[in-house]
C-alpha cells in the first residue's frame, strides 16, 4: 500500500459526521502489563497481558452551530452516554481491508473546550470504549 | 416495529446522509430522541408496519396435516445440470 497524506478522513459521533471539524485522530489500546515475576536465573521480569484499556482521541474545532461539534458532545457528556464512535481513514470510501474502519460504543468521560486570544478554537476529546466489544477496527 | 421517514436538516451528514435528503430507518429511541433534539434530523412520517401482532394464513392455506416434506415427485433434479 502507498504512503498517505492524512486528508480525507472520516469522523462520525453518535451518527454525526463530525469530519469537516476534526483535524486529528489518535487510537490507543493498551493491555495492563501484569507483573508475574518469580525468582529466575537471570533476573528478568515476565508479565502476563492484563485489563485493556482502549480510547481514541480527536482534534476538534471548537463550533457552536445547530447540531455542530458543541451541540453533539456537551450532552453527550453531561448525561453519561453511550454512543457509536466511527472512524476510517477515508471517507469517500466503504469499510474494507484498505480503508479499516475504527468502530465501537464509547462515553466522553471528559469535556474541556478552550480558546486562547488569535488562535484557532481547537480542543481533544478522548472517547473511551464503553463495553466489553471495545474499539476495535472493522473491514465492512 | 416502527420506522419513520427521517430528514436530515442540519449542514451535517447524519448516518451517511446528506443534508437535505430524506431516509427510512428504524433507530435506537435515544439516538433519534438526541438527534432531533440537536437538531441534526426531524422526523417527517412515522411508519408503523401493516402486519398485525398476531395474524393467521388464509383458509385453507395450512392445516394440522402439513408436513415440511414435499410430496414425491414434487421437484426433479438432473444430474450434470
Amino acid at each position: 500500500m502507498p504512503k498517505r497524506v492524512a486528508l480525507k478522513d472520516y469522523v462520525e459521533v453518535d451518527n454525526v459526521n463530525l469530519s469537516t471539524f476534526a483535524r486529528q485522530v489518535s487510537y490507543s489500546s493498551e493491555h495492563n502489563r501484569v507483573d508475574v515475576s518469580g525468582f529466575n536465573s537471570t533476573g528478568a521480569d515476565e508479565f502476563l497481558a492484563g485489563n485493556t484499556v482502549q480510547q481514541v482521541t480527536v482534534t476538534f474545532f471548537g463550533s457552536y452551530g445547530s447540531g455542530e461539534v458543541h451541540a453533539t458532545l456537551a450532552n453527550l457528556h453531561k448525561n453519561r452516554t453511550v454512543f457509536d464512535f466511527e472512524y476510517r481513514p477515508d471517507q469517500t470510501a466503504a469499510a474494507s481491508a484498505t480503508n479499516p474502519a475504527l468502530r465501537g460504543s464509547v462515553q466522553l468521560l471528559s469535556y474541556s473546550p478552550g480558546v486562547t486570544r488569535g488562535d484557532a478554537d481547537t480542543f481533544d476529546a478522548v472517547f473511551t470504549a464503553a463495553d466489553a466489544n471495545g474499539l476495535w477496527f472493522f473491514n465492512t | 416495529m416502527k420506522y419513520g421517514v427521517y430528514e436530515v436538516i442540519c449542514s451535517l451528514d447524519y448516518r451517511g446522509h446528506s443534508p437535505g435528503t430524506r431516509f427510512v430507518a428504524r433507530l435506537d429511541s435515544a439516538a433519534e430522541a438526541r438527534a432531533i433534539v440537536r437538531g441534526n434530523i426531524r422526523l417527517v412520517e412515522e411508519i408503523s408496519s401493516l402486519m398485525p401482532a398476531e395474524h393467521e394464513l388464509p383458509a385453507g392455506w395450512a392445516d394440522s396435516t402439513q408436513t415440511t416434506a414435499a410430496p414425491s415427485g414434487a421437484s426433479t433434479v438432473e444430474r450434470g445440470k
